[in-house]
């Protein structure tokens, strides 16, 4: 374990209260590697040019590195063929992909399109927006008290005219991992095209995207251990053949006449502009880290320490652990009674933990479980039981600091 | 007209006199936990804003945690301020700029500068990425005193 921390610099710094930083933020951001940086900066130092168009050496060997990272993700992720992988700023974007590329123009009034109570907002509010653009429905499916999603509710969900169906892998606030390969079948069966928002999974789970059988899935690269600003779409291919690019601009055309233009071939077709090459790069470099040690290996670790911040959390007098999973994706959020989750994310900062306190950008799966905030602890494979410890102690201070008289 | 909150004119010190009577009380803190138990306490001293005044009208945006902030002028053209949060460093912190605000002159508000807050040891808060709203609550004070100074917000 020493070792893997090794490999991640910032855990290293001092924080400003001048101790070690336990950071436990993870499912917000997750830090890097050294072996990311170094390919950033190596990318920079010497290879910096711009990808598809140019003659010259550099600008044949950042395409290269460019399009080597995008068969590095397809790979990881299961893809058969990297001209299903897209690169894009984050899962966020990658889902307004698929939101107005696919579903804006499909959509007719009546239609409906399904998503689950625990979805991130960015896998709610496109939905939301295409939803009421084109007349069409926008049904949840409900979750279970223990934070599973309700199987009955999504069933019910698909009895109707059902065109899509967007669902988390894994929950960013509960850290529940969703059995996608079995809902997207259903989803499938009820006839609807389906896009898994992966934010969390890819950093968490071991992802084949065949195996789950989704239409669409989207991925963002800096929790994952890649650069901000990196991200991917996997989308099957004849999907992507037969939609309408997302973004115009360079690098997606193939003919551009006065009155009309001709698109590029995917994935090109949806990558209009420069892309972030450092980034793409960057991202393949951390697929290259997570797969030496081992998705299932990382996935393990992860859920069992989540697992064991939820038990330890449960012990602190007035915790309430929302969640009761036999696995979990990395995130824990509890509420402490008579402290604001924002007074302790502050209070713990001071300690130097860093963890999140907020609506977590899911305000429907908040209402639903009857708090406006919560704080999140979230692990990553870097973490320890010994900084668990830690947060549980600045808890117990906490408690003492904020509920005393 | 009738009021949303209580608002009496009258004279108060002025914002340097508030600005450096909390100086005083900050100065003697040596450490984080001192200054974050005096903001809770200013925060518990403030008067309760009624239930039916946390509105969404009243809300300020942009914070994390839920914060309201009612503003009313009085017949001297002062302004008065109440609010609340549902974190007691917020509202300690809310407490902080009321104390500096409440009943004074539009003007004086708009001409003050928030750097005094370095002398307090609460400069952290000023940065706008930290998302406790301190910075929001303060616009939400400026626009409520450039409203009352006839001055678009």
């Amino acid at each position: 374990m020493e070792e893997i921390r090794q490999d991640f610099p910032i855990l290293h710094e001092p924080t400003p209260g001048g101790g070690r930083l336990v950071y436990l933020d993870n499912a917000a951001t997750s830090q890097k590697p050294r072996s990311v940086i170094d390919a950033l900066q190596d990318y920079y130092e010497t290879t910096n040019a711009n990808v598809h168009r140019g003659v010259h050496v550099l600008a044949e060997k950042a395409t290269q590195a460019y399009e080597d990272a995008r068969i590095k993700v397809a790979e990881f992720i299961g893809a058969p063929d990297p001209r299903s992988v897209i690169f894009t700023r984050g899962t966020t974007e990658a889902i307004n992909l698929v939101a107005w590329s696919w579903a804006r123009p499909r959509l007719r009034p009546g239609d409906r399109i399904v998503v689950t109570r625990m979805e991130h907002h960015s896998n709610f509010v496109p939905w939301q927006a295409m939803a009421r653009a084109a007349g069409a429905e926008l049904v949840i499916a409900d979750i279970r008290d223990d934070g599973t999603l309700d199987p009955d509710a999504f069933q019910r969900a698909l009895d109707g005219p059902v065109k899509l169906v967007a669902l988390a892998h894994v929950s960013n606030v509960l850290g529940t991992v969703n059995p996608v390969a079995d809902l997207v079948a259903r989803a499938r069966e009820a006839g609807a095209v389906t896009v898994v928002d992966g934010a969390q999974g890819t950093p968490h789970v071991p992802v084949d995207v065949e195996a789950i059988g989704c239409d669409f899935y989207a991925l963002s690269g800096h929790k994952m251990l890649g650069p901000t600003g990196s991200g991917a779409l996997y989308g099957r291919l004849e999907r992507l053949e037969a939609m309408e690019p997302f973004l115009y601009g360079g690098e997606m055309i193939s003919k551009v006449h006065d009155d009309h233009s001709t698109w590029a071939e995917i994935p090109h077709k949806f990558e209009a502009g420069t892309p972030h090459i450092a980034g793409a790069i960057g991202l393949g470099e951390a697929v290259d880290y997570l797969r030496r040690l081992g998705p299932d290996r990382v996935h393990r670790w992860e859920s069992d320490l989540a697992t064991y911040t939820a038990a330890r959390l449960r012990e602190v007098p007035g915790v309430r652990v929302f969640g009761d999973l036999p696995e979990r994706g990395g995130a824990v959020s509890f509420v402490t009674e008579g402290i604001h989750p924002h007074d302790l994310a502050q209070y713990l900062d001071q300690l130097g933990i860093a963890i999140r306190a907020g609506h977590l950008c899911a305000q429907p799966l908040l209402r639903r479980l009857g708090v406006t905030a919560v704080s999140r602890a979230s692990v990553a494979f870097y973490n320890t039981a010994e900084e668990i410890g830690l947060l549980v102690d600045g808890l117990h201070r906490a408690r003492s600091f904020f509920l005393r008289g | 007209m009738t009021r949303t909150i209580p608002c009496p004119k009258g004279e108060v010190p002025t914002i340097q006199a508030q600005a450096d009577a909390l100086e005083k009380e900050f100065r003697d803190f040596s450490d984080w936990t001192e200054r974050y138990e005096h903001i809770i306490e200013l925060g518990q001293a403030l008067d309760p804003l009624p239930e039916e005044l946390r509105r969404p009208e009243f809300e300020v945006p942009g914070c994390q945690s839920q914060v309201w902030l009612v503003c009313e002028r009085a017949d001297d053209g002062r302004l008065c301020f109440h609010g609340h949060s549902d974190s007691l460093i917020v509202r300690g912190l809310l407490a902080v700029l009321i104390r500096l605000c409440d009943r004074q002159r539009p003007e004086d508000i708009l001409a003050w500068d928030l750097a005094f807050l370095e002398t307090i040891g609460l400069q952290q808060h000023l940065t706008p990425s930290r998302t406790n709203g301190f910075v929001a609550m303060w616009r939400k004070i400026q626009e409520c005193a450039a409203r009352a100074a006839g001055r678009e917000p």
